[in-house]
């Protein structure tokens, strides 16, 4: 038995990291932790803008107002209120092109149908995770502070990003498509349909082809669109292109696909609702 | 949870370069090898919940691979002592791409890399020179 420091205690040092390891296998298991981790997220969420809006821009304000330079920032505030509210309008023209371009724009008439666009920005969102791991998460907030439910599709000025999941009534959490727990169905133009995944990678998903089923007729750079099967995402909107083939078996083949969508692009989104 | 956010933000130019820094988990390695009574398990399961929370990973992730390590350094305290620093911070970076590669293979699953383990004991190596004097820098009320 090996000799412990003084104080140190075998039964405690074994039964906390006992403890531990529950805790994680439960959530990596059963996801049992999902929620007090989601109110921890909007909580914090919540405290930051909190104390931005109500506490540090005021007393920021006061103080600047002691150099006589109150006006010239009101001025400044305007601007960029105006600034945001123009690039929201931008954003939205762009994502009526982007509609237009796509098959969808008869089913999704600005004017003639029900097709509304929900201006978002993002409050939250951690680049480091998205670069180095599978988890590919963004929280937004609505503009309006429009209440946005689940399984809503999120795109940008690029094409779509993702999918909703609601939080609480101020923000919701976009799972990104190259999150490794997202499924999104796709085809292309040679009536090829399959359920494409995250890959974990920035703007990659993967698509597993049985060629017992399929003829292995993938050229570099096929585009993708989405098939609208499972009722989320419009059919027929361009999702990417394959960017590499990989042989996993003589009758099984990956096709990594490249989105077109970046969501680092802009901070600003549209929730199709 | 100031050094879990360093971390971050160092890791954010180094994603490129496959290689992960760990400042935060030296630190602890470090200051449970110098003051084993007060790095407790109980402080390593704390700190480790933390940043799971912060880092909205699983629940108990950084808990259980810090409550680890206190558990296997205190278990070799006293053969850890007799080693050169040279030796320690080998050790220690050893740990580090353990710790790396458990975290990895949680966390992205379909994209681990070996080489990202070797790089990070690397990284691991260079850092670890420089903890023991930054730790200097740590305010004297911590009494860390």
């Amino acid at each position: 038995m090996a000799r412990l420091p003084d104080k140190s205690s075998r039964f405690v040092l074994i039964s906390v990291f006992l403890f531990c390891t529950t805790f994680l296998f439960l959530d990596f298991k059963f996801n049992t932790f999902k929620p007090v981790q989601n109110f921890y997220s909007s909580s914090s969420i919540f405290i930051k803008i909190f104390s931005k809006d109500y506490i540090f821009v005021p007393i920021y304000s006061s103080l600047i107002s002691n150099f006589d330079a109150q006006k010239v920032k009101e001025e400044n505030r305007i601007l960029k209120a105006e600034l945001n509210e123009q690039l929201i309008i931008n954003y939205i023209l762009s994502n009526k092109n982007i509609l237009n371009q796509n098959t969808i724009s008869e089913k999704f008439d600005s004017e003639n149908s029900s097709f509304i666009v929900i201006p978002s920005k993002v409050v939250d969102f951690d680049a480091n995770q998205y670069f180095c791991c599978d988890k590919h998460r963004m929280i937004l907030s609505s503009d309006n502070n429009i209440e946005v439910g689940s399984f809503k599709v999120v795109i940008n000025k690029e094409g779509i990003i993702g999918q909703t999941l609601k939080l609480n009534n101020n923000f919701f959490e976009v799972i990104l498509l190259s999150d490794k727990n997202h499924n999104i169905p796709i085809e292309n133009k040679n009536d090829f349909y399959c359920e494409a995944k995250g890959l974990g990678l920035p703007q990659k998903i993967f698509c597993d082809v049985d060629l017992t089923l399929w003829e292995d007729n993938f050229e570099e750079e096929q585009k993708f669109f989405t098939s609208g099967l499972g009722g989320i995402f419009p059919s027929g909107i361009e999702i990417g292109q394959i960017l590499e083939k990989q042989e996993l078996s003589t009758k099984e083949l990956r096709l990594i696909i490249n989105l077109n969508a970046n969501p680092l692009s802009s901070n600003f989104f549209g929730v199709l609702q | 949870m100031t050094l879990s956010y360093i971390d971050s933000k160092i890791n954010l130019y180094l994603s490129n370069l496959s290689v992960i820094s760990n400042i935060t988990y030296l630190f602890l390695c470090h200051l449970c090898f110098k003051n084993p009574q007060k790095i407790n398990p109980y402080f390593a399961a704390y700190i480790g919940f933390l940043i799971d929370l912060n880092q909205s990973v699983f629940f108990g992730l950084h808990a259980t691979l810090f409550t680890l390590t206190i558990l296997v350094v205190n278990y070799n305290y006293y053969r850890l002592r007799m080693f050169s620093k040279l030796q320690i911070a080998i050790t220690f970076s050893l740990f580090t791409s353990f710790y790396v590669g458990f975290k990895s293979i949680l966390l992205s699953t379909m994209n681990f890399q070996y080489l990202i383990v070797f790089l990070s004991f690397f990284l691991a190596f260079f850092s670890y020179l420089l903890v023991p004097t930054m730790v200097r820098f740590f305010p004297k009320q911590l009494k860390i």
